[in-house]
């Protein structure tokens, strides 16, 4: 496809039909709900550019789309990436208005890629950042250095998210580029495939009225797993040992075999399907009307025929134990005409990717390794537990993750930030899993003490938080710009 | 209503070789309000550390198998209703007196704290058992992690999820699954799971394709969840945290083998066959529980996995499965295998519970060499009839002939195949863990003792009985006996030791000399008109292991005296069964 420059009404009109019937041949179909696009031309400013992402769920050339996000805009160059989860990146917004993008050359890469990771964490599993849209003053996809920089700003995102395969963001062969036009307000859809040939394609971004149909999978994974620290290992920080157990826990769900509804399914089975018989089911057994909110139930089973015949007994000497326990709910949405392979994933997805996400911010949110004194036998890392929130008239929800001690007030917060999204905060489900109860772990009747625990005594119940909110983390930094800014 | 009952003809063949007046337990499977008895065990009263008892022994049998009532052998004292205190199965136990002298068996059920006789005892073979039932073997390896020694209380919890349902089934010959029965809608039998529809016609061709030797049970899988279910009891839980302990300690990590049995009637629904395999993996965690607490209380000895393995005494007609840590020799399980030679009646001049006793199971994947072929052999009245006292091989052994091993030895390795059948047949009854040996081997053993010059070793020379009794003695240290005859007819008046021999020893005996070698499994003698038919099993046989093959072309099979050649000598080597448990 020739892009030439042309500004001729005429042209564009004839260049966009030829378009839409390339598109019907081969390219890309991706569905949208129509709040989306006043979203999209809410954004439109005259002189200035705003970027976001795209996030859906992505099956074969169709992409079904729930949600655009605009990237905040950047903050000053002394202030460190953690600042996006920021609570006070809002404020610092007015007094930093020189920072925003006034030309597609100054869209920082490192941002946006840096939002992408922060968005992916809060989507459920089988949604990914699918690409990213623009809003500016002109087609900006006729201007060839403005593709480069698109290009590169999808690299960018796309190498951030695969360094991170436990948040199983980037698995796209294409990407989307959204962009409307502020002054014409048109916009235009192209994707690319930023490994090959970086060609754009024309897609066929649809809007539309009736709203995609998803289907809800639930499921409830419980944690009880023994990590063991051998003794004459030199000693590693936190960080790997919880990598480690990421990674052996990933290892296990991508092994399970799902049963959906107390049956092991045909992979090309649909969900339709399901959903019906279910339905049926129900309305024989009592005519409940409230079926529309209903999910489908999930159940994972590891599968233990002996692979390995190994009958060694191994006897380490250790040093230390971690046991990971408790649940996490994990909630998944397909589109209506997706089958149990799809689906399969989509769950396995949204387990990692949950669990992942949690420790990934608890590593982050350690302020200092403890190598403790020995007194200090047992510690509680309590990692962020899952919330879940509903979109504007959809029921796809997406997380957010609150440390103890924090309310759905934050989960507002980030929302807000990440997904530019204003949110009551009863729309936050809250309770679908619970803060743990410290002192059940530090109470010594219930760990193995056969060891002679001499140090413990009745100081031991003493409760070390080693972890702060980044909320914190953020304050500091942003004082510390503006005392910066001030000064020079 | 009081149960139908019937009993195994193996427990009543049994019952005849127990000599003294002993109380005993009876276990059996309960279904459709019919008993079947399928074993029973008796009260070990010697000094010896009982370590398996009546409840104990329960684990042993497949799940189903149920502890159901009290044995008297002879003149016993009876102590009603304390003798029935462990039998919590049935509210009607059964009580079975077997007397010596007329070895007459009368039964009946406890009813209503009164002993009912029960007039019409049913005497069953095992076929019919498995017209009706079938095995099932489930398998599984499930990770272990102890802490400081407390595998004991490790492996209680793991029974306890398994109890409360954190398990799934998998069958793979029909890609069927079942889960905890809570969720189940529809109840479906075991007999649609697995499909078996036309079970008459479906065993009739699987006897032409399966000889016995070979155990046919359904292959099962675990499965363990790990995931929660939204029930409205059910609180919500807190979500997943890391509870870091600094201690030292010692870890313990195994993938413990589950290996476990049921024998389950095949229209067992599949909610009630969820609980009997749960019933079947709680059996075998126990097992393997014992098994670690033995070792435990040795501390000197450092802990070796238990492997559960199965058994099928000859003549019981009914599996038993028994744990032995990893890689202990049949010495060191030899206290465990008199106790268990001891609670089940059997004497202690045969090994039954050694690693070369375990059964093993049919597997459609390999086409392995066969075992017993003999006993797809039709009989008839020219075999068996009044007259006639018919002994035969005692055991399994293996048919071995020309061109298996992929090694070319048709023409000269007859008499090397008969002794690899013998030497199978060794192994077989857990005399010996030794490999078969090939023709090299068998030549090099007899350089060895000196017997050959050292470029007999991959030659093609035949050899004799006398070589065979030679490899006999040196690989497995056994003896052997000889016998001669100068003709072919004269082998028939060797009949009455052979007849001897198949009974008291039972093993297979080599036949050769101046012509070809084969092996004699048994013999059947008229004793009024004097005729012999021996059970020849032919090493020259070339062609594939198909049964239906070797029979209807006779070479396994009944041969009259004619068999042998008039004019050559023969010499026939009599391997000795070594007194041993």
């Amino acid at each position: 496809m020739i892009h030439s420059a042309s500004t001729y009404r005429g042209k564009v009109a004839i260049y966009f039909y030829v378009f839409v019937e390339t598109s019907k041949a081969m390219g890309r179909t991706v569905y949208a709900e129509e709040r989306l696009h006043n979203y999209l031309t809410s954004l439109a400013k005259p002189d200035e550019y705003t970027i976001g992402l795209i996030v859906g769920q992505s099956v074969g050339q169709r992409d079904y789309i729930v949600h655009l996000a605009k990237t905040p805009p950047p903050l000053g160059k002394n202030v460190v990436e953690e600042t996006l989860l920021s609570s006070t990146a809002e404020a610092e917004q007015n007094t930093a208005v020189e920072n925003h993008i006034r030309a597609v050359k100054d869209i920082p890469e490192s941002w946006v890629a840096d939002h992408a990771k922060h968005v992916t964490r809060m989507l459920p599993g089988g949604m990914r950042v699918l690409g990213t849209f623009i809003v500016g003053p002109e087609d900006i996809t006729n201007n060839n250095s403005n593709v480069q920089k698109l290009r590169s700003v999808l690299a960018t995102m796309q190498k951030n998210l695969s360094c991170n395969k436990y948040l199983c963001g980037d698995n796209n062969e294409e990407h989307l580029i959204l962009n409307l036009n502020s002054v014409t307000q048109k916009y235009t859809c192209k994707s690319v495939e930023i490994h090959t040939s970086g060609i754009l394609k024309p897609a066929d971004w649809k809007f539309q009225a009736k709203a995609t149909k998803w289907h809800q999978l639930e499921a409830l994974v419980d944690f009880d797993r023994l990590f063991l620290i051998a003794a004459n290992k030199d000693p590693e920080t936190l960080k790997k040992q919880l990598q480690d157990i990421l990674k052996s826990v990933s290892d296990i769900i991508e092994s399970s075999l799902i049963v959906i509804e107390g049956e092991v399914r045909s992979p090309n089975d649909t969900l339709e399907l399901i959903s019906k018989s279910k339905k049926d089911e129900k309305n024989s057994k009592n005519n409940e009307k409230n079926n529309n909110d209903q999910s489908i139930q999930i159940n994972l089973y590891i599968p233990c025929e002996e692979k390995n015949m190994n009958s060694d007994v191994k006897i380490t000497p250790c040093s230390a134990s971690i046991r990971l326990v408790g649940q996490l709910v994990s909630r998944t949405f397909v589109h209506q005409k997706a089958n149990v392979e799809e689906a399969n994933i989509a769950i396995k997805q949204d387990i990692i990717r949950s669990l992942a996400s949690r420790l990934e911010m608890h590593w982050d949110s350690l302020i200092e390794e403890e190598n403790g004194s020995p007194e200090e036998n047992i510690t509680l890392h309590e990692p962020p537990r899952r919330v879940l929130i509903a979109l504007p008239e959809s029921k796809v929800t997406l997380s957010d993750y609150l440390f103890p001690g924090e309310g759905p007030q934050e989960a507002l917060l980030s929302l807000q930030e990440l997904l530019d999204l204003e949110v009551q905060e009863n729309n936050v489900q809250k309770d679908i899993e619970l803060e743990a109860d410290p002192s059940e772990f530090y109470s010594q009747n219930k760990i193995d003490v056969k060891t002679t625990d001499l140090n413990i005594d009745s100081t031991g119940n003493r409760q070390t938080k080693i972890y702060i909110a980044s909320v914190s983390i953020a304050i500091l930094i942003v004082i510390l710009a503006i005392i910066i800014q001030k000064l020079y | 209503m009081a149960p139908q009952l019937r009993i195994l003809s193996n427990v009543i063949e049994r019952l005849k070789n127990i000599k003294d007046d002993v109380t005993g337990h009876l276990y059996g499977v309960m279904y459709n309000n019919t008993l079947t008895v399928l074993t029973f065990s008796i009260n070990v009263t010697d000094n010896v550390e009982a370590n398996i008892n009546h409840t104990m022994l329960q684990l042993h049998m497949s799940a189903e198998v149920y502890l159901c009532g009290i044995l008297h052998v002879g003149q016993c004292e009876e102590k009603l209703p304390e003798m029935f205190q462990d039998i919590d199965i049935t509210d009607n136990p059964l009580f079975l007196k077997y007397t010596h002298d007329n070895l007459k068996t009368q039964a009946y059920f406890y009813i209503h704290l009164k002993l009912e006789p029960v007039n019409d005892i049913k005497i069953i073979n095992e076929n019919d058992i498995r017209r009706e039932f079938i095995y099932i073997r489930l398998r599984g390896s499930l990770p272990l992690i102890a802490q400081n020694d407390n595998i004991i209380e490790v492996l209680e919890e793991s029974k306890k999820s398994i109890v409360s349902g954190k398990v799934g089934i998998h069958f793979p010959s029909k890609n069927a699954f079942i889960f905890n029965s809570e969720n189940i809608e529809k109840d479906i039998s075991l007999r649609e799971i697995l499909n078996i529809f036309d079970s008459e016609g479906n065993k009739n061709v699987k006897k032409d394709v399966k000889p016995t030797g070979i155990e046919d049970a359904v292959n099962a899988y675990i499965l363990l969840k790990i995931s929660g279910d939204r029930l409205p009891e059910e609180n919500v839980r807190y979500a997943p945290v890391l509870q870091y302990i600094k201690r030292p300690f010692n870890s313990l990590e195994c993938n413990l083998f589950i290996d476990t049995l049921s024998l389950v009637n095949l229209n067992v629904s599949s909610a009630d066959l969820y609980g009997i395999l749960v019933e079947s993996m709680c059996r075998n965690i126990k097992l393997i529980e014992k098994c670690f607490e033995n070792q435990l209380q040795k501390s000197e000895t450092s802990i070796k996995l238990p492997l559960p393995i199965h058994f099928k005494p000859q003549g019981f007609g009914h599996l038993i499965t028994v744990v032995y840590p990893s890689g202990y020799s049949d010495k060191e399980t030899m206290e465990y295998r008199e106790n268990l030679h001891k609670i089940l009646g059997l004497n202690m001049t045969r090994p039954y519970f050694r690693y070369g006793n375990a059964v093993k199971f049919y597997d459609s994947q390999t086409e392995s060499i066969l075992i017993n072929p003999h006993e797809a052999i039709s009989t008839n009245d020219d075999i068996i009839n009044g007259n006639r006292r018919v002994q035969i091989v005692q055991g399994l052994y293996m048919y071995r002939h020309y061109m298996q091993d992929n090694f070319d030895d048709n023409g000269w390795g007859c008499a090397y195949r008969s002794l690899q059948t013998i030497i199978s047949w060794f192994r077989l009854q857990g005399y010996t863990e030794i490999p078969i040996p090939s023709h090299r081997l068998i030549q090099k053993c007899l350089v060895d003792i000196g017997d050959k010059p050292s470029n007999f070793v991959n030659s093609k020379q035949w050899i004799g009985s006398t070589e065979v009794g030679f490899v006999l003695e040196s690989l497995l240290d056994i003896t052997v006996k000889v016998l001669c005859a100068s003709t072919g007819e004269e082998v028939s008046s060797l009949a009455p030791n052979l007849l001897h021999h198949f009974q008291t020893q039972g093993t297979p005996v080599m036949i050769g000399g101046g012509v070809l070698a084969h092996t004699i499994l048994g013999i059947s003698y008229d004793q009024i008109t004097g005729d012999v038919k021996f059970l020849i099993l032919d090493p020259h046989y070339t062609g594939s292991e198909h049964l239906p093959t070797i029979i209807n072309k006779g070479w396994c099979g009944w041969k009259s005296k004619d068999f042998w050649k008039k004019d050559a000598f023969y010499n026939m080597c009599l391997p000795q069964r070594p007194v041993c448990i």
